[in-house]
């Protein structure tokens, strides 16, 4: 039983669950104990590289400092007992407990989504969504094939930027290059929509209507799917628990 | 399987029609059609599967039933149950990533049972003798064997009748004929339908051919297998010679010597070898190391940086570009946008932009792939004038025929480049074996 194997539509209503329910806390307690726990089910019930999960979690760190930080700083001015002065702003206990309960629900957020994105594999998702979430196989299918697209897209968009270097556009630095992508978008767009017209036709050609066909990659949901939503559940309501306890 | 009376189709808002008056029936059998580009035969070919005309809105008259059935009474993809399709370009006709999920999805369309596909897909993979291919990567093989997947696909759905559209367009000449060979084997349950320009890559296979000439059959006969065509060595004087290196690269899985060029104006110099031999990297370096050198690319869209003709010609320099608008047969497209234009147009921009940023070496990047007669023998034109105007031509190709242009000749075999060799390297079986030149049939 791990996160990996979990329904990824199950796991993926779960986690929008728990994040929407999170909108609504207004203690640092609740997302404090989610993101903790949160932390806790992945160690138990997931194999992610703690190395990985650190770097993602890198921008949000920042992102939840800054809002500690902005907060402090241009908190609304309120009454009560001052905590201390930070650049001549009065900062009373409320700006504290506002302050940090933004941080840590930016947290708590995070880990949800990284819980989510780190143990889904997204071919499988989509194949998910079409058996439990009735997705139109034309929408599944149009991402499978925007997951081949993109390293051809990518290798055209080399070669045009090869060949323009060759007709003497500078493109030396990092900043030429991104000053050079309005230029390549034409080209770009043209031979996509192309390409998309090709594969199109080519599925049209092998009987793929959108309609009616049979699944050999069958995801089920199992018990197992429903005792990770449940204990994440539960995570939630102890969570409030503690926080408006 | 097609009856066609008093075929036309128009393309919507186009103001003549692709297709006039086709009449023919296709029996089982092999059956090759030919024809020019824009001699319809890809307008026919998409009506056969039925991707036209609903997919284009075009216009129809005259009969035409698929399984004696009237075409209108198909919906989508009903008939490509029973025809199957390969397509042209190897990269845009697959959706999944594996051989494997690419099998199963069509099956899946094809509502086989889930538990059937497995079996399947084993039997079919091992008939085609391609079992090793079914856990690979599609987007790791190389054109031939995406091609031969490609019809795996097809054949997988257990279809009555094959459609090729010019499959072997992207191929290099051993490929090519390994690829006839094999599919002369794997289509023997089915009836194929192949369109293609180049008859002789084919050798004996089909039993009849039908030509197309601006919309109309102008022959249909049994096929007779026929050399390809031909074209004479660009005799020019040569004058002061170029000198290029080009350094040794290395990559992960692929190592390109080091090498020099000794190029004369005038001369025209062919690059040849296998796909993937090295030839494109060699290229490529030769470009990027000498401002002397003007690459046209296999698509010569990819080099338009502007949205105009005129602008494109004036670009990077104040030389004046009216005189050579017209000597390009532009003028009439001055504001057009490059890449509205034709293929043979782009490339005519592509060489003016070349000669007018002063470039003694055009270098052209596989030319010939998917061009027709005629636009072979404009290109012939093009190089012709460039080498009597003094500036040195070289070019990359697997098309053996149109490589009889050059006059000096350079083999590239596992990112070595050898030469120079002159004309009678067509006399040299062993060597032109070794670089994967020399196929049943040509050489």
């Amino acid at each position: 039983m791990t996160f990996h194997e979990m329904n990824p539509t199950v796991k993926f209503v779960t986690v929008t669950c728990l994040m929407f329910g999170l909108a609504f806390m207004f203690n640092p307690w609740t997302p404090l104990a989610v993101f903790i726990g949160t932390l806790v089910l992945q160690s138990l019930f997931a194999n992610v590289s703690w190395k990985r999960w650190g770097l993602f979690m890198i921008p949000f760190l920042l992102t939840a400092i800054g809002t500690l930080w902005t907060t402090l700083v241009f908190g609304k001015a309120s009454s009560g007992e001052v905590v201390f002065v930070l650049f001549g702003n009065n900062v009373t206990e409320e700006n504290v407990m506002l302050a940090v309960t933004l941080a840590l629900r930016v947290l708590a957020f995070t880990a949800l989504s990284l819980l989510f994105t780190l143990t889904t594999d997204p071919k499988r998702f989509v194949y998910s969504l079409m058996q439990q979430g009735k997705l139109s196989p034309k929408i599944a299918y149009s991402v499978f094939v925007g997951f081949r697209f993109f390293p051809i897209l990518k290798h055209e968009m080399m070669q045009l930027y090869e060949t323009h270097a060759l007709r003497g556009v500078r493109l030396e630095t990092r900043l030429d290059h991104v000053r050079h992508v309005p230029k390549l978008l034409i080209p770009l767009l043209a031979g996509s929509i192309r390409q998309a017209e090709r594969i199109a036709f080519s599925m049209e050609a092998r009987a793929f209507t959108g309609d009616k066909r049979t699944t050999y990659e069958v995801v089920p949901v199992t018990r197992s799917d429903m005792l990770l939503a449940s204990l994440l559940l539960l995570l939630f309501g102890v969570s409030v628990w503690i926080g408006i306890r | 399987m097609v009856e066609a009376e008093q075929l036309t189709f128009r393309y919507p808002g186009k103001p003549t029609d692709v297709l006039t008056d086709v009449t023919f029936t296709l029996r089982d059998g092999r059956t090759l059609i030919t024809g020019a580009s824009g001699s319809g035969k890809s307008t026919l070919f998409a009506m056969m599967n039925r991707l036209y005309p609903d997919n284009c809105d075009g216009i129809v008259t005259g009969k035409l039933r698929l399984f004696d059935r009237s075409y209108e009474t198909y919906g989508p993809g009903e008939v490509n149950r029973r025809v199957g399709t390969v397509f042209q370009d190897p990269d845009s006709q697959f959706v999944m990533q594996t051989v494997e999920e690419e099998l199963i999805f069509t099956l899946e369309n094809f509502q086989v049972d889930r538990e059937a596909m497995m079996g399947r897909i084993e039997a079919m993979l091992q008939t085609l003798h391609l079992s090793k291919y079914r856990h690979r990567r599609i987007h790791d093989l190389s054109g031939g064997e995406k091609q031969q997947i490609a019809v795996a696909c097809a054949l997988v759905g257990r279809p009555e009748w094959l459609l090729l559209d010019e499959p072997l367009a992207h191929l290099d000449p051993e490929t090519a004929a390994r690829f006839v060979r094999w599919l002369d084997v794997a289509a023997r349950t089915v009836n194929v339908v192949v369109i293609d320009h180049r008859p002789s890559l084919w050798g004996s296979f089909f039993d009849r051919q039908i030509e197309l000439q601006t919309g109309c059959i102008i022959n249909d006969r049994p096929f007779t297998p026929r050399p390809d065509y031909e074209f004479e060595p660009i005799q020019m004087p040569r004058t002061d010679d170029l000198l290029f290196h080009i350094p040794k690269i290395n990559r992960e899985t692929f190592e390109l010597a080091a090498s020099d060029l000794t190029v004369a104006a005038g001369e025209v110099v062919a690059i040849l070898g296998r796909n993937g031999s090295g030839k494109s990297t060699w290229l490529k370096s030769l470009a990027r190391n000498h401002r002397d050198v003007g690459l046209v690319p296999q698509s010569p869209a990819h080099l338009f940086i502007t949205g105009e003709v005129t602008r494109e010609l004036a670009y990077g320099h104040d030389r004046p570009i009216d005189e050579l608008l017209t000597r390009l047969g532009l003028e009439t497209l001055r504001d057009a946008h490059p890449l509205s234009l034709s293929h043979g147009q782009k490339r005519r921009l592509a060489i003016g932009v070349m000669m007018l940023s002063g470039k003694r070496l055009i270098a052209f990047d596989e030319p010939t792939a998917g061009q027709d007669e005629s636009s072979l023998r404009a290109l012939h034109q093009l190089m012709a004038e460039r080498a009597r105007e003094g500036q040195a031509v070289l070019f990359v190709t697997h098309d053996l025929s149109f490589a009889r242009t050059a006059n000096t000749y350079y083999l590239m075999r596992d990112g070595k480049l050898s030469g120079p060799y002159d004309t009678s390297l067509w006399d040299d079986a062993d060597l032109l074996q070794a670089h994967g030149l020399l196929t049943e049939g040509t050489g």
